[in-house]
C-alpha cells in the first residue's frame, strides 16, 4: 500500500486542485478501501490549494475520507495509528477490497485464534487512540464546523451517475455534515469510556490463550481462569483509571452532544419541504411514528443525563385484542411488544374450539409496516402446532384486518395438512405499558451530590462458581450485592437478577 | 389527422390494459425480442408508476430442443430506496415483488440452465457487484432493455445498487426434466447482498422429489451449499415418518444433517 500510495503521489504530484477534486469525488464511488484510500490522497492534495480549501464540498469530502481513513488507513497517510492498524497487531487484517467482497483474516495456527507476539498490549493500545486517533476525530469535528449552511445559502453536493454508477443524481445536503459530527461525537465518547479504565491484562500470560481457547473453540479446561481467578489475578482490572473521571465526564459530554446532533439532523430534514428522494440520506414521512419513538427514547436518555436523574423507558406494552370473524368475536390475542415499541417475542392467541385449536403461544411477531405478521406455535407432550397470522396494520395501530391464520402440525392424536382461517379481524382493547428506571449518572459519576465519584464496572460483576455459573444473589458483588448495580437500575433486586440469568439467551430473532 | 388521433387513444387504452393485466414479455432463446416500439415506450411511460411494473412474464425455451426451460411471473414489482435505520437512502435500493413464480425445467445435463439458476439465486459477491446484481439482471432482461433508443420498449426502473430483494409470496420449483427436484413456498423470501442466504418467512414448505415435506415459519436457506436451517419450530414428513422439533439443518433431498430437539 505504501508503494500504491507512493506512486499515486507520483503520478498526480502537479494536477491542479480541481483536477484532484474530481479525481477523489470519482474514486470515493469505487465502492472499494483502496478507492477510499485513494480518495482521501486526492482531497488532501486538493485541499492543499489556497483556491480549494476554503470549497465546502471539498470540506466535506475531505472530512469524510479523513473519517474512513480512521478505520482504513494501513500506510500512515492520514494517522499514524489507525483501527486496522491496532487490529493487525494482533494479526487480524482485511481480505479483498471491494466492499461486497470484503472479510477479516484471523490467524488461527493451531485451529484456534492465537495472539501473535509483540501484540500491542492495553498501555500501547491505550496511547495509539490517545495520541492518534481522538486527535484525528477533533481535527476532522474542527474541519467540518468550518463548513456552513444559512437559508441564502444552503450548503449541497450533487453527485451525478457518471460518478456514482447510480441511475440518478444523489444529493448531500447539511443534514449529512450534521450526521458525521455526531457520528465523530459518539465515536469519540465510546473511545473515551474505555479509555476510562484498567484493562490491562498480560498477553503472555497462558491464561489469556487457554480463556481464548476455551471460549471461542470450546477446547481445553479452565482450572486456573475462572473468572473470580481472573479477577484475582489482575486486583486493578476493569476500575476506573487515576484521571479516569475526567475522560468518564468528557465522554458523557460527547454522548449528550451526539445525541442533541441526532436531533438537529431530524430538525433539518423536516425543515426542507421539498421532496428528498434524491438524497443520500432522508426521512420517509411515513416514518413519523418510528422516528418519534427514537427521539422519546433518545430524549429521555439526554435528559436523564443532563440532569443527573434516572430515565424512564417503556421496556415492555402488552396490547390485548379482540379477534372477530365477520361481527362475532371468536378470540382473544395479547402481544408483548419490546423496547423496540414495533415487535416481540411475547404473548397469546386464544380463539373459539370451532375456529381453530387453542391456545397458541406468540413466538414473534413484527409490524414495522402496514404488513403486521405473527408466528405462533403451541408445544407440548403431545401436541405440537404452528401457525402463520399476517393482516393489514392500521396507521394508528390500533386495527390488523384481512386477517388470515395458516397453521399445520400434529393436535387431537394425528397430523394436520395446512389449515388457513381467513377474514379475521384484529381490535385494539386494552394496552398497559411497564416502564423502567435506567440510570448511566453512576457509571459516569461527577455529580454533587450523588454519584460523584463513578462505579468501577468491576464491582458491578456477580461472584463466579468453579464452573463460571453466577452465584445467585451476588450481583454487583463489589458493590455489597447491589442489585440496582449503584443505581444504574434502579428498580432491579437479586431475583429479577435470577430470573434474568436462569433464561440464558435471548429469542432467536 | 383526426384518425390518427383516434388511433393513439385506442393504443393508449390498449397499453392501459396491458398495464393493469400484467405485462407480458415474450423471449426466445436469450434474446429480448422487440415488442413495442420507440413511440409506444414513450406513451407506457405515461402510464406506467415511476419505478413499479404491475405484472410481467417471462419464458426463456431451450434453443435446441425448443422446450421451456425457465419461467418467471411476478404480479408487481417495485423498485424503493433503501432504508437506513430510520432513514432512507437513494444510493442504494430495495427490490419488492409479489407473487413471484420461479419455475426451472433442467434437461439432463444442461449447463446453460444450470447457470441461468444459479444465476437468478444470490451469487458470489464479484468485484464491485453484490450477489443480487444476478438476480436483478434477469428481472432487467424481463422488463426489456432500459432506454428507449435501444428500439426495444423501455420503462424507467432504477435497479441500481440494490440491496435487497423482499418477495411476498413465493414459490421456487425446480424440475428434472419433468419431475419435481424442489419446491419451496413462503409468505416471504428475503434475499439480501450477505450472500448466500435467502430467509424465508411465513409458512414455508419445502418439497423435494419423493414428496418428503419440511414446514416451519422461519428457514434460512443456504444457496451455496444447498441446505436449509430452521431455529424454531419445523415439521419434517418422510414417507410414513412425522417429526417435529425445535431447530434443524437439511440437504436439498430433506435429509437430516443436524437437528437438536426432534420427537417423532
Amino acid at each position: 500500500m505504501l508503494v500504491v500510495g507512493g506512486l499515486t503521489g507520483v503520478a498526480t504530484a502537479s494536477i491542479p486542485c480541481n483536477d484532484s477534486y474530481t479525481a477523489g469525488r470519482a474514486a470515493l464511488f469505487e465502492r472499494s478501501l483502496s478507492g477510499l484510500r485513494d480518495a482521501y490522497f486526492d482531497f488532501n492534495e486538493a485541499m492543499g490549494s489556497p483556491t480549494c480549501a476554503s470549497n465546502n464540498n471539498l470540506v466535506f469530502l475531505h472530512a469524510l475520507s479523513r473519517t474512513a481513513m480512521l478505520f482504513i488507513d494501513d500506510s500512515n497517510l492520514a494517522l499514524a495509528n489507525s483501527f486496522i492498524d491496532i487490529a493487525n497487531g494482533f494479526g487480524v487484517t482485511i481480505v479483498g477490497d471491494y466492499f461486497t467482497e470484503l472479510d477479516l483474516s484471523v490467524p488461527r495456527p493451531g485451529g484456534c485464534y492465537a495472539i501473535p507476539s509483540g501484540a500491542p498490549n492495553a498501555d500501547e493500545i491505550y496511547l495509539r487512540i490517545q495520541n492518534s486517533i481522538i486527535p484525528e476525530i477533533n481535527s476532522i469535528i474542527a474541519e467540518l464546523s468550518t463548513i456552513k449552511d444559512s437559508a441564502s445559502k444552503r450548503f449541497l453536493i450533487s453527485f451525478l451517475p457518471g460518478e456514482t454508477g447510480l441511475d440518478k443524481t444523489i444529493k448531500v445536503d447539511y443534514s449529512e455534515v450534521l450526521i458525521l459530527k455526531g457520528l465523530l461525537l459518539a465515536l469519540r465518547s465510546q473511545l473515551e469510556f474505555k479509555q476510562a479504565y484498567d484493562l490491562t491484562v498480560d498477553l503472555n500470560d497462558p491464561n489469556v490463550q487457554d480463556a481464548i481457547n476455551h471460549v471461542f473453540c470450546s477446547a481445553g479446561t479452565l482450572p486456573n481462569a475462572t473468572v473470580n481467578n481472573w479477577l484475582d489475578r489482575y486486583p486493578l482490572l476493569l476500575t476506573v483509571l487515576p484521571g479516569g473521571n475526567a475522560v468518564l465526564a468528557q465522554s458523557k459530554k460527547d454522548m449528550i452532544d451526539a445525541i442533541n446532533y441526532y436531533f438537529a439532523v431530524v430538525k433539518y430534514i423536516q425543515s426542507i419541504k421539498a421532496p428528498q428522494e434524491d438524497h443520500l440520506i432522508y426521512i420517509d414521512p411515513n416514518a413519523k411514528p418510528a422516528v418519534d419513538l427514537v427521539g422519546n427514547r433518545l430524549t429521555a436518555l439526554r435528559d436523564s443525563l443532563k440532569k443527573g436523574t434516572a430515565g424512564k423507558y417503556p421496556v415492555e406494552t402488552e396490547n390485548r385484542y379482540k379477534v372477530r370473524k365477520g361481527s362475532k368475536v371468536v378470540g382473544d390475542l395479547v402481544l408483548v411488544y419490546d423496547i423496540t415499541g414495533f415487535s416481540g417475542d411475547g404473548g397469546t392467541l386464544t380463539l373459539s374450539g370451532s375456529v381453530a385449536p387453542t391456545p397458541w403461544e406468540v413466538d414473534h411477531f413484527d409490524g414495522t409496516g402496514a404488513d403486521f405478521e405473527i408466528d405462533l406455535e403451541y408445544y407440548s407432550d403431545s401436541e405440537q402446532r404452528e401457525g402463520w397470522f399476517e393482516g393489514t396494520l392500521s396507521k394508528d395501530g390500533k386495527k390488523i384486518t384481512n386477517g388470515t391464520l395458516e397453521y399445520w402440525g400434529y393436535w387431537a392424536g394425528t397430523s394436520h395438512d395446512t389449515q388457513t382461517v381467513s377474514g379475521l379481524n384484529v381490535q385494539l382493547s386494552k394496552t398497559q405499558t411497564t416502564y423502567k428506571r435506567l440510570d448511566l449518572n453512576p457509571v459516569f459519576g461527577g455529580l454533587k451530590k450523588r454519584y460523584i465519584v463513578p462505579v468501577n464496572p468491576r464491582d458491578l460483576l456477580p461472584r463466579f462458581d468453579n464452573n463460571n455459573q453466577v452465584v445467585p444473589g451476588t450481583v454487583g458483588y463489589g458493590l455489597g450485592n447491589d442489585a440496582t448495580l449503584g443505581g444504574i437500575l434502579p428498580d432491579t433486586n437479586q431475583l429479577d437478577w435470577t430470573d434474568r440469568l436462569s433464561k440464558g439467551a435471548g429469542p432467536r430473532r | 389527422m383526426k384518425n390518427l388521433r383516434y388511433r393513439r387513444y385506442v393504443l393508449l387504452a390498449v397499453l392501459a390494459l396491458i398495464d393493469a393485466a400484467g405485462v407480458v414479455i415474450c423471449v426466445s432463446n436469450s434474446s429480448v425480442e422487440p415488442y413495442l416500439n420507440r413511440y409506444q415506450s414513450q406513451v407506457l411511460a405515461k402510464f406506467l408508476p415511476e419505478n413499479q411494473l404491475n405484472g410481467f412474464a417471462y419464458y426463456r425455451y431451450d434453443p435446441n430442443t425448443n422446450r421451456l426451460c425457465f419461467a418467471a411471473s411476478a404480479g408487481m414489482l417495485r423498485a424503493e430506496n433503501a432504508p437506513l435505520g430510520i432513514f432512507k437512502t437513494a444510493a442504494a435500493r430495495t427490490v419488492k415483488i409479489k407473487d413471484l413464480q420461479l419455475h426451472f425445467s433442467e434437461p439432463s445435463g444442461s449447463p446453460a440452465v444450470a447457470a441461468l439458476q444459479s444465476s437468478f439465486l444470490p451469487t458470489a459477491p464479484a468485484a464491485g457487484k453484490n450477489g443480487l446484481q444476478g438476480i436483478l439482471s434477469q428481472l432487467a432482461d424481463a422488463r426489456g432493455h432500459r432506454g428507449i433508443d435501444s428500439g426495444h420498449w423501455g420503462i424507467d426502473m432504477d435497479l441500481s445498487n440494490p440491496r435487497e430483494v423482499t418477495i411476498d409470496d413465493f414459490d421456487c420449483e425446480i424440475f428434472d426434466e419433468n419431475d419435481l427436484r424442489l419446491r419451496v413456498q413462503s409468505s416471504r423470501a428475503i434475499v439480501n447482498s450477505d450472500w448466500p442466504m435467502v430467509t424465508l418467512r411465513g409458512h414455508v414448505t419445502i418439497t423435494c422429489a419423493d414428496g418428503s415435506t419440511l414446514e416451519s415459519n422461519y428457514v434460512k436457506w443456504d444457496t451455496k451449499k444447498q441446505n436449509f436451517a430452521v431455529d424454531g419450530t419445523y415439521f419434517l414428513r418422510r414417507g410414513e415418518s412425522r417429526i417435529a422439533g425445535r431447530g434443524i439443518r437439511v440437504d436439498s433431498n430433506l435429509n437430516i444433517m443436524d437437528s437438536k430437539n426432534a420427537k417423532k
